[in-house]
């Protein structure tokens, strides 16, 4: 954040400009820098170009594609002024505590159920912790409690270990009793 | 509800190692032990020593047995019940059997209760690590033998660390090994083990133990770095209470002083006059559990330390003294002290409803989360899935038999279940029984009139050999089916220190068919 006014143009200000971003499928995408900057990787973008930055051509981004992004965006409109996630473990068990979600949150990993995985690619390429972070949890929740049977089902895993591999995990696991 | 066009198929190896490991860290170990063995890819992600994967599984269930006719056994059970049986067999030595491994034991203690030869215990201290695999991991260990001198708590003192990796130790040390302070030195476990002690101060000894008294809280004399509480018994005049402040005004180091201090069985009754004459001010009011479970709102109570930042809060319920240092700068990172326990919420469990498998009548134990504040965000949520769960419409269980819920304080659960049974269709699905511990309301035979209950029978109930009383059966009709829900609200009995003592109440609900 120490770099905020590299264009010589205070934040708020440089906030509410636009940013074309580009999708590796040649779509361009106009975009607030302000929601731009919920993605930690363009926000460095930005700051790294500094002064010899040009709204207009463009940020390149190689590795995500056009719908994806454009899902990608809907979260960061909504998160752009949202204060960062806390991440939180129960000190004995150490597991991670679950975050609350809120309608809008539910809402959208309803609404995009079938791409639980691109958007935690996308969200962990373009470093933006709390979608990457809840599109984790929203998998897990697959894994969570549920019965081998039913995990292996979920995510369609092929058996690929050997007996010996087996009897191996076993030994070394006494827990593991599946 | 499977996506795929893309092929879920692929999904585990597309995905990298690094993204699996980020949502491997939500789930608990049990989990793990599941996923570990699905395929090569997670057992390289969660076996690959990754240092994010860091969850324990919680061990519930710790038995052993030592038979001089049979081998030493070893027996643990996870949350998710799977149980390890180990037996002490020459064939076993170094066959990398790690049953503690990314593993905490919830509670430890009861099991060497009978033990009356120090050797006896340490003996199977030593042969549950060695079965285990490695130090027993457990959150808190409750020494139940009682160390009769200084030399035994000496022997205590150089064996335990080696054998099991406590959190919280708590002992009961006898009044003339505590008051010399030549035990003092044994009371270290390290900066990881946190130390509490229960010990008497007996009122014909005080001019010996009250400098002894003052000189341990002050903290200054000790070696450990982690002392963390003191419960004392029979205290009778408010010697302890004088003593204890006396000390703390004049310590220099408060942060070694003794974080929370309980002086059990108070016998002084002018509480109020005693903490007004050495300079305590009532500075707010928190709600505490009466005995017979009713709410009350009592003071909290605190002197300032007269040069540091610090303070001492004292509060008295039910002849416990509560007694708790502060540092003030910190205060507002310290939750405002609720006294009773509440932790946990159902919705965790929500997930294992699955689990209670087909064959079994398991009870569970359930803690329900409610503030006294009732801000509680959790008891929306909490009740709803409350009224589906006992209803049974959810459950895979045709057995499922009792169900123990505590911390009811407003009547919310009773309520719920009286709802959900009246909606019910499938009355032999719901729950059997229901126990609903620590009730914190007061007016339950209102509430049960207002929601269609009506006393039918009495019955006679022993609460102790000397009380017994009568108590009315109330029973509420389903509407439209031959069930009613039959409710009693009782009192119940718990142990503090050595006496059993009445503590809360528990409302029994239990379902039945009419003929």
């Amino acid at each position: 954040m120490a770099t905020e006014s590299a264009n010589g143009v205070s934040s708020p200000e440089l906030n509410e400009r636009d940013v074309v971003i580009t999708t590796n499928d040649n779509r361009n995408f106009t975009v607030k820098i302000g929601v731009a900057r919920v993605s930690k990787t363009i926000n460095n973008m930005i700051q790294d170009l500094g002064e010899s930055l040009d709204l207009s051509s463009g940020i390149p981004l190689p590795n995500v594609d056009g719908p994806i992004f454009e899902k990608v965006l809907e979260w960061c409109e909504e998160h752009k002024n949202a204060p960062e996630i806390k991440v939180e473990q129960d000190p004995h068990t150490r597991e991670r505590k679950w975050f609350t979600m809120t309608e809008w949150e539910e809402e959208y990993f309803r609404k995009f159920l079938s791409h639980l995985w691109d958007l935690a690619m996308a969200a962990n390429y373009l470093e933006i912790p709390s979608l990457y972070y809840y599109t984790c949890q929203k998998l897990a929740e697959r894994i969570k409690g549920r019965t081998p049977e039913q995990i292996r089902e979920m995510f369609g895993i092929e058996d690929d270990l050997t007996e010996e591999e087996k009897a191996e995990i076993r030994r070394t696991n006494v827990w593991c009793t599946y | 509800m499977n996506p795929s066009d893309d092929g879920t198929s692929n999904l585990v190896k597309d995905l990298p190692d690094e993204i699996w490991e980020r949502i491997f860290t939500n789930v608990s170990r049990d989990d793990l032990d599941l996923c570990t063995r699905m395929c090569r890819k997670w057992h390289r992600v969660i076996e690959g020593g990754s240092k994010r994967l860091t969850q324990r599984r919680v061990i519930y269930g710790l038995n052993f047995c030592r038979d001089p006719n049979a081998r030493f056994w070893l027996k643990v059970t996870s949350q998710r019940r799977i149980t390890i049986r180990v037996e002490d067999c020459p064939t076993r030595q170094n066959s990398g059997f790690y049953v503690f491994k990314n593993s905490i034991l919830d509670c430890m203690g009861e099991s060497v209760s009978d033990s009356e030869d120090i050797d006896l215990l340490e003996a199977d201290l030593k042969k549950l690590c060695d079965l285990g695999g490695e130090r027993i991991p457990v959150k808190s260990f409750i020494l139940h033998y009682y160390l009769r001198n200084i030399g035994q708590l000496e022997r205590f003192h150089h064996f335990f660390p080696y054998y099991v990796n406590a959190e919280d130790l708590m002992m009961d040390i006898p009044s003339e090994v505590i008051w010399n302070k030549e035990s003092w030195k044994y009371f270290d476990f390290g900066p990881t083990t946190a130390v509490n002690i229960m010990t008497s101060f007996y009122s014909i000894n005080v001019p010996r133990d009250v400098p002894s008294l003052k000189e341990l809280v002050s903290g200054n004399f000790l070696v450990s770095p982690n002392f963390n509480k003191l419960e004392l018994s029979h205290e009778c005049n408010g010697v302890c209470f004088i003593s204890i402040v006396e000390a703390f005004c004049k310590t220099t180091e408060p942060s070694k002083f003794f974080k929370e201090i309980d002086i059990h069985r108070c016998g002084f009754s002018e509480f109020n006059r005693i903490a007004e004459e050495n300079g305590f001010e009532p500075v707010r009011q928190v709600p505490v559990l009466q005995p017979g479970g009713y709410l009350q709102m009592i003071n909290v109570h605190r002197v300032g330390h007269p040069k540091l930042k610090w303070a001492l809060e004292a509060t008295m319920a039910d002849k416990t003294l509560k007694l708790k240092i502060i540092e003030i700068a910190k205060e507002l990172v310290i939750p405002s002290q609720n006294i009773l326990d509440i932790e946990s919420c159902m919705y965790c469990y929500f997930d294992f409803w699955k689990y209670f498998g087909p064959t079994t009548g398991y009870s569970l134990n359930w803690d329900i989360k409610t503030d006294f504040d009732f801000d509680s965000t959790n008891v929306p949520r909490d009740a709803l899935s409350l009224k589906e769960f006992v209803s049974g419409n959810f459950l895979v269980s045709p057995n499922l038999k009792k169900l123990e819920l505590f911390h009811e304080c407003n009547g919310i659960c009773f309520i719920s279940i009286v709802e959900a049974f009246c909606k019910t269709t499938e009355p032999s699905k719901f729950f059997k029984e229901i126990d609903i511990h620590r009730c914190g309301f007061s007016e339950f035979n209102r509430i049960a009139e207002e929601n269609g209950f009506k006393p039918v029978r009495q019955v006679l109930l022993e609460f102790s050999p000397q009380d017994r009383h009568k108590i009315n059966v109330h029973r509420l009709d389903h509407p439209k089916l031959k069930w009613a829900l039959e409710a009693i609200m009782r009192l119940r009995w718990a142990r503090e220190w050595l006496y059993w003592r009445p503590r809360y109440k528990t409302l029994k609900l239990k379902i039945m068919e009419i003929d």
